[in-house]
């Protein structure tokens, strides 16, 4: 069960690269301005409290990311963005990789699309912040 | 008309050289080679790897190729063996060798050490493939992980530091070298279109037609004049969003926000008329075998043509800013010069290749899908450093908005696609070469056809090139400068994601 959010702001680490990355990044932008919401884009994991993944990686690509996972401090959440890091996709050439990273990590929110929207990436923050901040003014 | 009846009754000059060079090495490699082609504008040869090293010396040293770089290395799978495909290139008439070298046995996912070895010992640039050497093993002492660090894609660096001076740095592709090399084996060709667009995550459509341009050679397809016209129309816009998209990195990384806020604005609007017309942003599934999936409509082109002329206006204040900025300006000149020898050393293409003095772009120089028709020019810079990229750029932009204006202006009515059935296609092994003019260099794909599926598939470019580039560029400078030089430089991660 996940801890409510106590604070106002929600800071948001990506890992990985292909086409999410660039749509994930879009929403920084003036139009969709995702910092309306309180939402920042961190380069540190210790100052993160989600880790978005994405994109398709290799063994060294998934150790990657669980050592970032873990040097993040509790609570934290994690979010699996697109086809490649929900089920592996087409191109993951060895299947067993998410499988190994859904082990180590454990994930609170999937964003289907190949790749998902702006506006989808920003509608899953949005609803995980309403479903566990009773006090948030960002309802959906 | 008779133009096309023209070109395929006679040889141009260039096939007729290609067939000579063919017959020629056919002598030279007389008991070495297991087979040598000509497929396209390129040269195939398929090897065994025991005479691997003797073919290698005898192409390097032979006065008559003068092969002036190797520009990437590759590895197939055909289901049962494992390929080594490496493309050497020939600048003075433009065509490509390229080596097919079968494997004796499964390699390891590092990479087949014994042969990139040959290659390294006659071409400098061989030294980025192969697994590379980590940090605390003998020079390196410094890291920048891959994927935490704003601006990079599929790729770290190992750095040498002394103080903040680079000594010497390292691309590490491993969290990259990860495709599935069978991702198309129970596809039909006709369904791999949508696939393709993957490997360009700025601009997918340009490896989608390089995909279907190959496919329509082998077919001998002629697609209508119309078909021709969305096609350079839909290319031109993936240009300009991602040559924005270029720019918009560069000005968060010098700390520009205004630049920054407003070439977002501009590209998200040329994303709204991408998505008009394909129906999807950067991902946009649209070329199809024979022509382009859907028609554009008479609003469509009244849209395209008043939104082009307002991002004409928006965009020239966005150049006068950027040019009187002394962060742009002083920042990026002198810095991370690629001259001619080098940028022909390591076989870089596109505006990179550009902005060092040399004016070759194969939308005049191969004319791929109709730019005959069309006026515009190459525009090009002398110094090739970070200044000059930008600058190459920021013409490029205004004169993809030039053949814009004049498509939407003077495009053709006709069908949009042949209709031709291909559900029953069925080729004898074949393979084919195609390259496109991408906004990151030549987009050059490999394929073989076999049937109605593919037996090999591999993306051989141009950020490839541009990465084994960037580890050479980046010695002697100072640490700060390293987001600033790779960004410059353009690498998009799709194609990354093959390396070896």
């Amino acid at each position: 069960m996940i801890s409510n959010i106590e604070k106002s702001n929600l800071n948001i680490i990506v890992s990985g690269y292909g086409c999410c990355r660039s749509e994930i990044l879009a929403t920084r932008g003036p139009l969709y301005d995702i910092q309306r919401f309180g939402i920042n884009f961190v380069n540190l994991p210790e100052d993160a409290d989600i880790l978005v993944i994405f994109g398709f990686s290799s063994e060294s690509g998934i150790n990657s990311v669980i050592d970032i996972y873990k040097r993040m401090r509790p609570p934290r959440w994690v979010f699996a963005c697109g086809s490649c890091a929900i089920s592996g996709g087409r191109f993951c050439g060895v299947p067993q990789l998410v499988k190994k990273l859904k082990r180590n990590i454990s994930v609170d929110m999937y964003i289907p699309g190949c790749p998902p929207r702006p506006e989808a990436f920003i509608y899953a923050v949005l609803k995980f912040i309403s479903e566990n901040n009773d006090n948030s003014p960002a309802k959906v | 008309m008779f133009e096309n009846v023209n070109n395929k009754i006679y040889s141009s000059p260039h096939t007729i050289y290609l067939e000579k060079t063919e017959k020629n090495l056919r002598q030279f490699l007389e008991d070495k080679a297991a087979r040598i082609s000509r497929m396209g504008h390129d040269i195939l040869i398929e090897l065994d790897q025991e005479n691997s090293g003797a073919v290698l010396t005898e192409i390097k040293n032979n006065p008559e190729l003068a092969v002036e770089s190797l520009k990437s290395i590759n590895i197939i799978e055909d289901g049962k063996k494992v390929y080594l495909l490496s493309e050497l290139s020939v600048s003075s008439p433009g065509y490509s060798i390229i080596l097919k070298i079968s494997m004796k046995e499964k390699m390891p996912q590092s990479g087949p050490e014994s042969i990139i070895n040959q290659f390294k010992e006659h071409y400098g640039t061989a030294g980025s493939y192969g697994p590379g050497k980590t940090v605390g093993e003998e020079m390196y002492n410094y890291a920048i992980p891959g994927q935490i660090f704003n601006g990079f894609g599929g790729f770290g660096v190992d750095l040498s530091l002394e103080d903040d001076l680079i000594k010497a740095a390292h691309i590490d592709t491993s969290i990259s070298r990860v495709i599935n090399k069978n991702f198309f084996r129970d596809l039909e060709i006709e369904q791999l279109v949508s696939y393709m667009g993957r490997f360009d995550h700025n601009a997918g459509i340009f490896a989608e037609l390089a995909f279907c341009l190959g496919i329509e050679e082998l077919l001998q397809l002629q697609i209508p004049r119309r078909g021709k016209y969305i096609r350079m129309l839909v290319s031109e816009l993936f240009r300009i969003t991602s040559h924005l998209n270029f720019l918009a990195g560069l000005a968060e990384i010098l700390g520009h926000d205004i630049v920054w806020n407003m070439l977002m604005i501009e590209r998200e609007k040329m994303l709204g008329i991408i998505e008009v017309i394909t129906g999807a942003r950067i991902i946009p599934n649209y070329i199809r075998i024979g022509g382009v999936n859907s028609e554009i409509g008479s609003d469509i082109i009244k849209k395209v043509k008043r939104d082009t002329a307002i991002f004409f206006k928006n965009f020239r204040k966005i150049e006068r800013m950027i040019k009187a900025d002394f962060t742009f300006i002083d920042r990026l000149r002198g810095l991370g010069i690629i001259n001619k020898d080098m940028a022909g050393e390591y076989g870089i293409s596109g505006p990179n290749l550009r902005a060092s003095a040399i004016r070759y772009d194969l939308r005049k120089n191969l004319d791929y899908t109709g730019y005959q028709d069309i006026h515009f020019t190459v525009p090009y810079t002398r110094n090739g450093d970070c200044l000059d990229r930008v600058i190459v750029r920021l013409g490029e932009i205004y004169q993809s908005v030039r053949i814009v204006q004049q498509i939407v202006g003077e495009i053709p009515s006709g069908p949009i696609m042949k209709r031709i059935n291909l559900s029953h296609l069925d080729f004898n092994p074949t393979p084919f070469t195609t390259s496109v003019e991408c906004p990151h260099g030549i987009f050059k794909i490999f394929g073989e056809a076999e049937g109605n599926n593919l037996k090999t598939f591999t993306v051989l470019g141009p950020s490839k090139q541009s990465l084994s580039l960037a580890g050479a560029l980046l010695e002697g400078n100072s640490f700060d400068d390293i987001e600033v030089i790779i960004a410059s430089l353009d690498i998009n991660s799709g194609e990354v994601m093959g390396f070896v």
